[in-house]
């Protein structure tokens, strides 16, 4: 730089520049209109046909009064150079510097703050979550863009639509953090995201009806998976009772009716039976007695089990009153009865979003609301500069519309794809905020990515500069193929337009 | 006013291995309006640009009024230039555009409100003086800039294609605005086209530039008349000369069946064994069965009502060759059809040497 | 002449195709319609989360505001308005992001015109230099700047956050303007000096009345990186001149207790650059289009 500024503007001045003796002929006075110019020489044509390099004059640059002063140059160049010089460029290499020495830059350590890198176990971690990062957030963010745009094409408020997606762009990591807590927060009646898992499992796996119920201790011994046995045996024409405890009566359903004995003597195959809360709303009451206040537990599942081979016989479910039949069964086997734990199971919780194994995907989860919005918008200007004739072209010709977006579309759009993904894994590897600001505490560990080890390292207790600028030049070599792919975008640019 | 003079005016662009311009000296009368024309690429338009002071003079001298203005600044010389796509402001209205030279010099308002006024009037854009300049015409564009040119009292104006592109290149023809103020106030012009046609319409003399040099001067006539180079008998001319390179023995070109004799001081010019004969559409004929010709086939016929052209293809030395025949006078032949070619009596026949591609003496 | 034959209209589509096309269409707009609320549900969360009191938003989901709008109380607010912290550091913001966008713009386009117009040796080496530039991640200069910042004693002040922003916001600026003040008609920049006109007045008459599209897009960008910036000032500032991100992440590390602080404080902190987003959708597209390689 100082090189290109330190010319003089007198600098290029032919000394030889003046009017040379050979055109005397011609500046002779004014030249008599009537007669034709002289016959010109010939045109010189290097005789090999290429250029015998630079004509003797060429760069010379005459004693232009256009020649822009040094100081004026310089003038628009020098402050951002110097900020540049000041925060960027010496620093980059300050940090090459104090990577290859301790925590507090006294002692000369060579490369053994690498070598920390690739054996620590914590920055492990965090490599391998920035590798998860580099593989899924841009391919993620690249396809979603994708079918956004492609969405946003066939859709006539598109508009509308793309500013929903693309508005995230504009909110602070922060606030994105921030955000998502609120939206991965554990307790379903808080966290969405759980509201609407909860919802989703309840859909296809209702839960039960009355977490916490049992039956007496001395009626019935616990069995696996939460379900209970009767001590006593049944022989099918007979009538079993299934007092249960353990629940409010006000938790019962409305649709729990008094308790009643069944209706009618049960026939030869079947055993009946009643399923009630043995407790007074209130108080009151006998225990094992169906008392006028107890009321039946409609939808307990009641199984019959063959004692001999512990195989199921068969099932029933209580009515509103609390009866229930279970049919087919064969006379003169003894039968225990087994209320399976699915009747008692506790609600379903929700996902642990931040929780150790989930808290990485969950924050890409939050990077791509983000920059989901970036990919399309770029992804769409593509999709619109590719010229319609060649789609209708292969429509002409035959081609259905699958063939079409994989024949045409995606190799016209692989440049934008590209960019997309190019920008996406410089910003993916350098992501921090949100790293830092969505993972609990706890979970940070988990959620480890290099930037955020960086910080931790450097300014966040240990203040270990010495890893801290390993990591950071580890970040930078890491991007420098970006950097060479946007050079040579840059050139051929340059190629191609002026 | 003031005449300019380049004497051997050289420019070598950065890099490169032949000049831009190359050895360049015209002498532009006080008032004159010369045309540089030229295919693009030839120098005409750098040239202006030395001129103007928005390049430097690597070799040589340009003056202005017999003065040298290799080291005065751009503003100082009394050049104004018209560009390439008038050059004007889309952001200031046509009115804060014509008046950009005079704030530029820091000229008071009221003194600038008045003269913008006075050359708007001149030029016939008075009534657009509020109006952006993507608002208004291309007739009102055009006079814009010419009034901008002109705002400051110049006293050369240079013009650099400033028709190209615009799909008109003929604009620039005796009714046109910028001609018209040309005539008007007699500011010495330079005006630098690709269209050989907008050369002949407008221009005193014509210089025709080819690789930043200077192939002719000479008034429109002179040119036509007697094209100095192979490249401005094809540049100049509408359709083009026909140009057919024959062998020479003895002092006598052959065409095929024609023969030209060459005068002594032709023969002693020459300085190859080819010549290059060339021939304008307008002095070509086609005559009648039985006449001395060229026998030649009628390929293309285009038949405007008020002329025709005929394209004629023939053999010569066993070279298929196309020749132009304009208004041969007689029946338009058909296409297809097969004519007999002769040169009309009294024609000028055009010799070149096929060698160095300079005209040959008379 | 003809009869009419039972065929079907030629042209008409049969309706069992039309049928489909209509279902695919439906289908269309309801997969448009689940995932515009999915990214809208979050920031909704958000909003209406700062209109509830914290025993509010810790005991029931935001979306209960709908059955129960009485919930809803300007509250937090108040409260942070009246929070001497918060709102200190959303002045802070303020001093941090004004400077540090105006010179971005200010300095970048300086030297974008030199890059596009004036010629000096080296030059396009040296904006290939600018080029890589853009994507040297900022964890590479964070410990040698505070270093040097202990030395010049500005460590923890706002004049070292707005220069490190410069510092980083300057190679996009740079190539941004750049690219946008070369496409500038040559003739324009000749015709001003034709006239006389330097290169300061072709730059502030011409350049930049000229760029304004692409200054404004830079702007806007810039704007919201520093506005939204976190680890910057993380690093850079103290409890004195931390801006708003800052403040309300050491907040964040007690989630549930001081979510009323935390809310409408997130809501504030993007709410103004939502505000600029849509203000200038626009140009905020352009800027992204011309420059898509910011890291």
């Amino acid at each position: 730089m100082d090189d290109s500024l330190s010319e003089t503007p007198a600098a290029g001045e032919d000394p030889a520049a003046g009017p040379p003796a050979a055109s005397e002929d011609l500046a002779a006075g004014p030249a008599p209109a009537a007669v034709p110019a002289p016959v010109p020489a010939p045109i010189p044509v290097p005789a090999s046909g290429l250029p015998a390099g630079p004509h003797p004059l060429a760069g010379h640059g005459g004693p232009s009064p256009l020649r822009i002063p040094v100081h004026v140059r310089a003038g628009f160049l020098i402050p951002a150079a110097l900020i540049l010089l000041a925060i960027i460029i010496y620093p980059a290499v300050d940090s090459v510097w104090l990577s290859l020495h301790n925590h507090d830059g006294s002692k000369w350590v060579g490369l053994s703050n690498y070598k920390t890198l690739f054996t620590d176990q914590a920055t492990l971690k965090a490599l391998k979550n920035n590798v998860i990062w580099v593989v899924c957030a841009p391919t993620i963010a690249c396809a979603l863009g994708l079918m956004f745009a492609l969405l946003s094409e066939k859709i006539r408020w598109s508009t509308a639509f793309k500013a929903i997606i693309f508005m995230p762009m504009a909110i602070s990591f922060l606030a994105a953090g921030v955000i998502f807590e609120l939206v991965y927060q554990q307790d379903p009646h808080q966290g969405v995201a759980n509201a609407v898992a909860v919802g989703v499992h309840d859909t296809f796996a209702p839960s039960s009806k009355y977490p916490g119920a049992h039956p007496r201790p001395d009626h019935a011994k616990p069995a696996s998976g939460g379900s209970f046995t009767s001590v006593d045996t049944y022989t099918a024409g007979s009538i079993a009772n299934v007092p249960l405890v353990g629940i409010q009566a006000a938790k019962l359903p409305g649709k729990a009716a008094q308790a009643a004995a069944p209706a009618a003597a049960p026939a030869a195959d079947q055993i009946e039976g009643t399923v009630w809360l043995d407790i007074i709303y209130g108080g009151g009451g006998k225990p094992n007695q169906l008392d006028p206040g107890k009321k039946g537990m409609p939808g307990i599942s009641v199984k019959a089990i063959d004692t001999a081979t512990g195989k199921s016989a068969g099932s029933a479910s209580a009515h509103n009153d609390g009866t229930f039949t279970i049919k087919g069964l064969k006379p003169g086997v003894k039968y225990a009865l087994e209320i399976p734990g699915s009747n008692f199971a506790e609600p379903y919780r929700g996902i642990q979003w931040l929780g150790p194994s989930l808290v990485t995907p969950a924050i890409i989860a939050s990077y791509l609301w983000i920059w989901a919005g970036f990919a399309m918008v770029l992804i769409a200007a593509g999709l619109a500069s590719i010229p319609r004739e060649l789609q209708e072209a292969a429509r002409v010709d035959g081609a259905n519309e699958r063939q079409i977006f994989w024949r045409i579309t995606v190799p016209l759009l692989a440049p934008v794809l590209l960019v997309v993904l190019v920008t996406q894994i410089i910003n993916v590897l350098k992501v921090f905020d949100l790293v830092y600001v969505i993972a609990p505490g706890s979970t940070l560990p988990d959620a480890n990515v290099l930037a955020v080890h960086m910080w931790s390292v450097s300014f966040g207790g240990a203040q270990d500069q010495g890893l801290g600028s390993a990591i950071g030049v580890f970040l930078y070599v890491l991007v420098l193929p970006a950097m060479y792919f946007n050079i040579r975008r840059l050139r051929n640019e340059k190629k191609e337009g002026r | 006013m003031a005449d300019v003079r380049f004497i051997d005016a050289t420019r070598v662009f950065h890099g490169a291995w032949r000049p831009a311009v190359d050895g360049v000296s015209i002498d532009v009368r006080d008032g004159e309006l010369l045309v540089l024309t030229g295919p693009s690429g030839s120098g005409k338009s750098t040239l202006l640009r030395m001129l103007a002071g928005l390049e430097p003079v690597d070799r040589g001298t340009v003056l202005i009024g017999g003065k040298d203005v290799g080291r005065t600044a751009p503003d100082k010389r009394g050049v104004s230039m018209i560009f390439q796509g008038f050059a004007l402001f889309p952001n200031q209205t046509i009115g804060e555009n014509i008046a950009l030279p005079l704030t530029m010099r820091k000229s008071s308002a009221k003194a600038a409100a008045a003269r913008v006024q006075q050359v708007a009037e001149l030029c016939g854009v008075a009534g657009h003086l509020n109006a952006k300049p993507d608002a208004v015409g291309y007739d009102v564009r055009q006079r814009t800039t010419m009034a901008r040119a002109i705002v400051r009292r110049p006293d050369v104006v240079c013009l650099d294609e400033p028709l190209a592109g615009s799909g008109t290149p003929l604009m620039m023809r005796g009714r046109s605005p910028i001609a018209a103020l040309q005539r008007e106030l007699g500011i010495t012009t330079l005006y630098a086209t690709c269209s050989s046609v907008d050369a002949w319409q407008i221009a005193d003399r014509i210089a025709v530039l080819d690789s930043g040099r200077i192939q002719q001067l000479g008034t429109p006539a002179e040119v036509f008349a007697a094209p100095a180079t192979i490249a401005v008998a094809q540049f100049l001319g509408e359709p083009a000369m026909n140009l057919v390179p024959a062998p020479v023995t003895d002092g006598i070109a052959h065409i095929g069946a024609f023969a030209v004799a060459l005068t002594p001081a032709q023969a002693a010019a020459l300085t190859g064994p080819r010549v290059v004969v060339g021939v304008r559409p307008e002095d070509l004929s086609i005559g009648s069965e039985g006449a001395e010709g060229i026998r030649a086939t009628a390929v293309l016929v285009r038949d405007t009502g008020r002329d025709y052209i005929v394209t004629a293809r023939t053999v010569v030395d066993g070279e298929e060759s196309d020749l132009v025949v304009r208004n041969a006078g007689g029946p338009v032949p058909v296409k297809g059809e097969s004519v007999l070619l002769g040169v009309r009596p009294g024609a000028t026949l055009h010799l070149f040497d096929a060698k160095t591609g300079v005209r040959l003496p008379e | 002449m003809s009869v009419t034959r039972p065929v079907a209209v030629p042209g008409r589509v049969p309706l069992g195709t039309r049928v489909a096309k209509r279902l695919t269409g439906g289908a269309l707009y309801i997969i448009v319609l689940v995932v515009g609320v999915i990214w809208l549900i979050p920031t909704l969360g958000l909003f209406i989360s700062s209109f509830r009191k914290a025993s509010d938003i810790t005991g029931s989901g935001w979306w209960t505001v709908f059955t129960h709008p009485a919930q809803l109380t300007f509250k937090d607010y108040t409260d942070i308005f009246s929070n001497k912290g918060i709102i200190q550091s959303l002045w802070n913001t303020v001093l941090i992001t004004v400077p540090a966008t105006a010179l971005v713009v200010f300095l970048g386009a300086l030297a974008a015109y030199a890059f596009a117009w004036i010629d000096f040796r080296g030059r396009d080496w040296l904006f290939v230099v600018v080029v890589g530039l853009m994507v040297v991640p900022i964890q590479v200069a964070l410990l040698p700047v505070a270093s040097l910042y202990g030395k010049l004693h500005i460590f923890g002040t706002i004049l070292g956050v707005v220069m490190f922003h410069v510092g980083f916001g300057l190679p996009f600026a740079i190539y941004l303007l750049r690219n946008f003040f070369a496409a500038i008609p040559r003739e324009l920049l000749e015709a001003t000096r034709m006239e006389g006109g330097s290169e300061w007045t072709i730059f502030r008459k011409v350049i930049v009345p000229l760029g304004l599209p692409a200054i404004a897009s830079l702007a806007i960008f810039q704007f919201l990186w520093v506005w939204n910036d976190l680890l910057v000032a993380l690093v850079f500032s103290n409890a004195k001149t931390q801006p708003l991100t800052v403040a309300l992440q050491s907040n964040m590390r007690q989630f549930g207790s001081n979510i009323d602080i935390l809310a409408p404080g997130a809501f504030l902190s993007l709410s103004v650059p939502l505000i600029v987003f849509f203000a200038f959708q626009r140009y905020f597209v352009q800027g992204l289009m011309a420059g898509s390689v910011k890291g």
